[in-house]
């Protein structure tokens, strides 16, 4: 039977809909999809898909400057079989250096499928694995080593932003990807960031150990702190 | 006769009338529209879309002003609806293609979501090579690029 053909709208209509995850594997259809899903807007292609069935969870690790996956399955808790490996390795290459080499990368953050990762020559970048689309942040003056970052979804001004705290000054700077820049805010605080324990990013939140007398441990939630 | 119960001709391709009430046709935008003009005959041509996937619009539309008409017991008209819509698109893909075509063109717009989030629910399991041949979709990539574009993508295909 013939298939009749869609137009191209009713084409990108559809493939809004279908889970990022298989976004990424549909990639190799055709030059269409493949321009068409780069282009997408960040909010479509949130990562829907991206823990594989209810009783799986998607794990983010870096393993020797790479991304990988690890999916964990706690079901088998109670018969004593859960299970958890690494299914497989991302792949972020530098469309900005001639080689298109891969991308060492240092640390990494994620919410919603966003990852963004700090790369081993100092630079940020906001990536989505489903589409493959990158998004290099400059730093409003320079990066440096004392820094920390988080990346959150604001619901209220629907937008992804980006926190960056400074170990030893009471500084936050917010980058928001609605006017693609960064803002400024002083606040006082009682705490500061251990160096030596590294942080968890779950849901959309970054937890890192702090040190303070009251509260040793600080969270930082990009869509519910008045940044 | 009042407004509510005037009835309104919708002729298919085919030439065939299907007879509706205003509400009914007022679901099809591309209708309201033409009737907020000031398109006064009692007949319309829906020359685009044959007499088959007309009359599934027609149930479509029917059945969701039908349920929109009944007052109260909302969540379980609400429930009634969504079991009837699940029924509606249960189809082969290319009558979804046609109801996808037809409430584009016609603009029903709850018709065009359920009939895109069906497409969107059955393939999304598929390999590139069936999403290509479901959408008549030509790779223009070159063994070489295919290969470039699927390692960095490699992760997708994993189960």
């Amino acid at each position: 039977m013939t298939r009749i053909n869609l137009p191209e709208d009713l084409l990108v209509e559809i493939l809004s809909k279908v889970p990022a995850i298989s976004l990424a594997r549909f990639r190799t259809t055709s030059h269409f999809d493949q321009r068409y899903i780069i282009t997408s807007t960040w909010k479509t292609s949130k990562i829907k898909g991206f823990g594989t069935d209810q009783n799986t969870s998607l794990v983010i690790l870096l393993n020797k400057f790479r991304v990988c996956l690890l999916s964990v399955n706690l079901c088998g808790v109670q018969q004593h079989c859960p299970s958890v490996k690494i299914t497989s390795q991302l792949r972020l290459r530098d469309y900005l250096s001639s080689s298109y080499e891969e991308v060492d990368i240092q640390d990494v953050f994620h919410c919603e499928g966003l990852l963004l990762c700090t790369t081993k020559d100092n630079r940020r970048v906001v990536w989505n694995p489903c589409t493959g689309k990158t998004m290099w942040i400059q730093p409003r003056n320079s990066y440096k080593d004392s820094n920390y970052y988080t990346i959150g979804y604001d619901k209220k001004s629907s937008c992804y932003k980006i926190l960056r705290m400074d170990t030893f000054h009471i500084e936050y700077e917010v980058y928001d990807f609605a006017s693609n820049s960064w803002k400024i805010f002083h606040e006082t605080r009682d705490w500061s960031i251990s160096k030596i324990c590294g942080h968890v990013s779950v849901n959309g939140n970054t937890y890192w150990l702090g040190l303070s007398k009251e509260d040793p441990s600080v969270s930082s939630r990009g869509s519910k702190r008045s940044f | 006769m009042s407004e509510s119960n005037k009835k309104i001709s919708l002729i298919s391709s085919e030439g065939e009338a299907f007879e509706v009430s205003e509400a009914v046709a007022r679901e099809f935008e591309i209708v309201a529209h033409m009737l907020e003009d000031g398109c006064s005959g009692s007949s319309i041509p829906i020359t685009t879309v044959d007499s088959n996937i007309l009359g599934k619009v027609i149930e479509y539309c029917t059945k969701h002003v039908e349920v929109g008409n009944v007052e109260g017991n909302s969540e379980k008209a609400e429930k009634d609806l969504e079991e009837f819509d699940k029924r509606f698109i249960a189809v082969e893909m290319n009558t979804l293609f046609s109801l996808i075509l037809a409430a584009n063109y016609l603009n029903v717009k709850g018709l065009l979501n359920i009939g895109c989030q069906k497409v969107a629910d059955t393939i999304k399991d598929m390999k590139p090579e069936e999403v290509r041949s479901i959408f008549n979709i030509e790779n223009d990539y070159t063994p070489a690029e295919e290969e470039v574009v699927r390692k960095e993508n490699e992760w997708a295909f994993q189960p």
